[in-house]
């Protein structure tokens, strides 16, 4: 079941082993260094997402609010109730996902678009919740300037690049790890067998409102979770991130990963972050590029990079693979 | 234990002006294979549907001498009610051993002997040697038996098949017929059966109950059954 549901482990360690050791090669490299961290944090977002809408094919749209929600929660209880940064960003996820599960309880008997319709409304209610509040949220300008995470003498922040890197390594690999864990256990093949065949599932015992629960809980924990982190990161938040771009980029970055085929929303994130920031001085062109990389990828690739191996597969076998053919025929 | 392991009473559903099935109300016997056969739109899957909780009905549900009405599916299969259905419905994504390891892990409480379970459904069915075929790149009459075996890791007690036979040759068919008597007689399930081949039904069931637009018109034996009148006509007549 390991290799079937997701995640080979070879391309795993080899990744890991990449992202462990390309910084060295960079540490001079500020922007260098902070592109791969914003890489690393939409990763872990987009592969949460992936959770919900890959594996259980629920269609929440919410999960960009989501990562405000735990952004703000951080900001909010850092500014104003002085709490110590690390358990702010803990409380980021713990809050998302109180939330995450109030909004799936609001969704347990929809299905399809209808989830996608409530989840969006999350992203029409926040901005107004914020400039509603502008006395404590700081309306659209935002947070900033709050106390970062202090890790012994390491301070975790885009003015540290590359301890930061680090640390928002160690923290991505914590939770990619789990998210792994959950696709390769009995949770993630109810996801599963619920995505392929609902009324199935349900007829061999799966409670299909539990794992729709349990999905929106784990997703929105481990999204608000990395949106406390970003903020943390950048000692700020503002509510720029819930407008439509950033919605369209993680998107984008889950179909050119794969939908349901992890870990490619990672590799999906990394092109994408790293695409969309040389792409900058194109200024608003920019989308129509990536959009181009979109385009391609739906018509040539449509299940998105990850299904390459499978697609590859059949070329390799027939160029060299006649060799076997030849030595199992058998002698008259 | 009682006579009876299902009992049907007054049941009714409709689907707006349509009602699909109208006062219904019948018993299975433990231990003996039910058919249902009726013309297309008789009522009989939407029955299956009512029983096993995907709809809701007025009326009375009781198996095992308890009522099941306005359970949910998960639940009405933790209770030890299996079914199969008319199209083959299998996770197509997912080997051909996941399939049957969602019926052994969620359909049974309990976490002890799944493997043994997944490997009995597997033998039993006889599909050893495709476990690790993807669902979709299994033929008709191999997915059949994967859907067949997922229901029949839940353990349970009752099993509900919904036109089983549809779509397959006459090789095909007999042997499955062998493997319902074999699950019948041997592992002491009970079976409810829908089907439109009246031979095939015939040669299956105990006993036999015909729907007509929603209404029971006979129940009896096979012999009986295919010798009423009103039974004739509906079939031949229509």
């Amino acid at each position: 079941m390991v290799v079937k549901m997701g995640g080979k482990p070879a391309l795993l360690l080899g990744g890991l082993l990449v992202l462990g050791l390309l910084p060295i090669a960079f540490q001079d490299n500020p922007r260098i260094l902070n592109i791969l961290s914003l890489s690393l944090v939409w990763g872990v977002v987009v592969s949460a997402w992936d959770l919900s809408i890959g594996y259980a094919r629920v269609w929440s749209f919410g999960h960009i609010a989501f990562f405000t929600i735990g952004a703000y929660t951080t900001a909010l209880t850092i500014v104003h109730l002085g709490i110590p940064p690390g358990a702010g960003i803990l409380l980021g996820g713990v809050v998302t996902a109180i939330v995450g599960i109030l909004i799936g309880l609001l969704c347990l008997r929809l299905t399809g678009v209808y989830v996608a319709l409530v989840t969006f409304g999350l992203h029409i209610v926040l901005p107004i919740l914020i400039s509603w509040r502008r006395d404590y949220t700081g309306g659209d300008p935002g947070l900033a300037g709050f106390p970062p995470l202090q890790l012994g003498q390491y301070i975790f922040s885009s003015s540290a690049p590359f301890s930061s890197y680090y640390i928002i390594l160690g923290i991505s690999i914590l939770l990619l790890f789990i998210i792994y864990r959950v696709i390769n256990s009995p949770i993630g093949l109810a996801f599963v067998a619920l995505r392929d065949s609902d009324g199935f599932a349900r007829s061999l015992g799966v409670n299909e409102y539990r794992y729709k629960l349990i999905v929106f809980g784990i997703s929105a924990f481990i999204t608000g979770l990395m949106g406390a982190v970003y903020a943390s990161f950048y000692n700020g938040i503002n509510p720029r991130v819930l407008r439509i771009p950033t919605f369209l980029l993680a998107l984008i970055m889950i179909m050119l990963g794969g939908l349901g085929r992890f870990p490619g929303a990672v590799i999906g994130a990394f092109v994408i972050t790293f695409a969309s920031e040389f792409l900058r001085p194109l200024a608003h062109w920019r989308f129509v590029a990536l959009g181009a990389i979109v385009v391609a990828v739906m018509v040539f690739m449509p299940q998105g990079l990850m299904a390459i191996p499978e697609r590859v597969r059949p070329f390799i076998r027939r160029t060299f693979g006649r060799r076997h053919v030849e030595k199992e025929v058998p002698k008259v | 234990m009682a006579k009876n392991i299902l009992e049907v009473k007054s049941l009714n559903k409709s689907f707006g002006e349509l009602a699909a099935v109208k006062d219904l109300s019948f018993e299975v016997e433990r231990g003996e294979v039910f058919g249902i056969a009726g013309p297309n739109g008789a009522g009989k899957t939407t029955l299956f549907n009512v029983i096993t909780g995907f709809y809701q009905g007025s009326g009375d549900i009781i198996f095992g001498g308890r009522s099941i009405k306005g359970l949910r599916p998960h639940q009405i299969c933790h209770k030890g009610i299996a079914r199969t259905f008319q199209i083959p419905q299998l996770f197509l994504t997912l080997p051909m051993v996941e399939n049957v390891k969602v019926g052994a892990h969620f359909g049974v409480r309990g976490a002890r002997g799944e493997r043994e379970g997944i490997r009995e459904a597997i033998n039993l069915v006889g599909l050893q040697g495709k476990e690790n075929v993807i669902a979709a790149n299994l033929n008709l009459f191999d997915k059949k038996l994967a859907m067949l075996a997922a229901a029949l890791a839940t353990k349970p007690k009752l099993l509900l098949l919904d036109e089983p036979i549809g779509g397959l040759s006459p090789t095909e068919v007999r042997q499955t017929i062998t493997l319902f008597q074999k699950i019948n007689q041997e592992l002491g399930l009970t079976i409810i059966v829908i089907e439109h081949l009246m031979k095939v039904l015939a040669e299956l069931s105990h006993r036999l109950m015909i729907l007509h637009n929603g209404e029971k018109i006979c129940i009896g034996s096979p012999q009986e059954v295919t010798k009423d009148k009103r039974v004739i006509e509906v079939y031949l007549g229509g």
